[in-house]
């Protein structure tokens, strides 16, 4: 009699908790976190912070798509956004898909290049996501196209933020040991 | 592929994609201001199209709208900032306020998860209540624009019009 051996999970139960508290924080930092400003996007240096930390403890393909997903579902039923709960479930979505391709395609988050450029992608990602959405909706163009180049600046720039403090979060992390912390955890 | 290739070829796809908007800002934004008469005289499809007593009369154009006095207040709910342009404000811009009376009747309507169709309707004379704050403002992502108020029944996110497509007034309701 031969016995296999177990086939080993993709993400450990801790890691799916670390994730699941990340897809929460995105949702909950979107509805207590109000900066005082009139741009659109602005919600993203919150936001792209806490995915960019998510992938630095969680340095895994997927992992942030598994946050966008959630935290997607979340704010959906939750009633989030202006325009529905499809709108708002494939606008998270697209911002962690997004990170996610980036670090896979440039690497670690230890770079802070690299973590500002993820934030920049996964706050325009949502930003395109929800600009089709409205050419689908038949939202009118005119205001569409009016917004879009300024959007896109604003974006970025949220995005920008957004990964350059998530990388800081991650910098902080390290030096105060939560790493060593996780890896004892794993 | 050295990763200071990889940040490059992120960065010009990025440059692409700002260059693409901007083009196609610029050519609609053109196409609407160089094309007033046929505005006036036909809906334009992408447009607000504001009809006045069953009979199209405009669309609304988000360059004239930039000119207007900015609107800002908070909203009930979330107790968050909202702003864009006074509904009277972009009303008094299409249509002679002589012509309105306070029983006159203005109905906004939107598009919501697609087919869905949303409507509010409004008075002129609770449109011109400062205490109503009855104004368009952009969504928060800043492609379409929304109508949002302070006014009992129209307080709500689920109560406000998004994705605006239409204004009908029935100025002898």
């Amino acid at each position: 009699m031969t016995t296999q051996p177990a086939r080993q999970r993709y993400f450990s139960t801790f890691e799916l908790i670390l994730l699941a508290l990340f897809s929460s924080l995105v949702v909950v930092s979107k509805i207590v976190l109000h900066l005082p400003l009139r741009l659109p996007g602005h919600s993203g240096v919150f936001w792209m912070a806490i995915l960019i930390v998510a992938r630095g403890l969680v340095p895994k393909p997927g992992a942030l798509s598994l946050v966008g997903l959630t935290s997607g579902l979340l704010a959906a039923f939750m009633g989030l956004g202006d325009l529905g709960p499809i709108y708002t479930f494939f606008s998270y979505l697209a911002s962690g898909v997004a990170v996610d391709l980036m670090a896979l395609f440039l690497g670690s988050m230890d770079n802070v290049v690299v973590a500002g450029l993820a934030g920049i992608v996964g706050n325009v990602a949502k930003m395109l996501v929800k600009m089709l959405m409205a050419v689908a909706l038949q939202i009118p163009a005119g205001f569409v196209a009016f917004g879009l180049l300024y959007s896109f600046i604003t974006n970025s720039v949220a995005g920008l933020l957004g990964g350059v403090l998530g990388w800081l979060i991650l910098r902080a992390l390290r030096r105060a040991g939560f790493f060593a912390y996780l890896a004892e955890k794993r | 592929m050295s990763q200071k290739t990889r940040i490059l070829i992120v960065v010009g796809a990025l440059v692409f994609v700002a260059i693409v908007l901007a083009v196609y800002g610029f050519a609609t934004q053109k196409q609407t201001t160089q094309a007033p008469l046929a505005s006036v005289a036909t809906p334009q499809p992408g447009m607000i199209h504001l009809y006045v007593d069953g009979t199209f009369v405009a669309n609304v154009s988000p360059a004239d709208m930039q000119k207007l006095p900015a609107a800002s207040f908070t909203d009930k709910e979330q107790g968050k900032p909202q702003g864009g342009w006074w509904l009277r404000d972009v009303i008094r811009l299409y249509v002679k306020e002589n012509n309105l009376s306070p029983n006159s009747q203005i109905t906004i309507t939107g598009s919501r998860k697609g087919t869905e169709k949303k409507s509010a309707t409004v008075t002129w004379a609770q449109v011109l209540d400062p205490t109503n704050n009855i104004a368009f403002d952009f969504a928060s992502d800043g492609q379409s624009v929304k109508l949002a108020s302070t006014m009992d029944n129209l307080s709500t996110r689920d109560q406000w019009v998004q994705g605006v497509t239409q204004i009908d007034i029935q100025t002898k309701p």
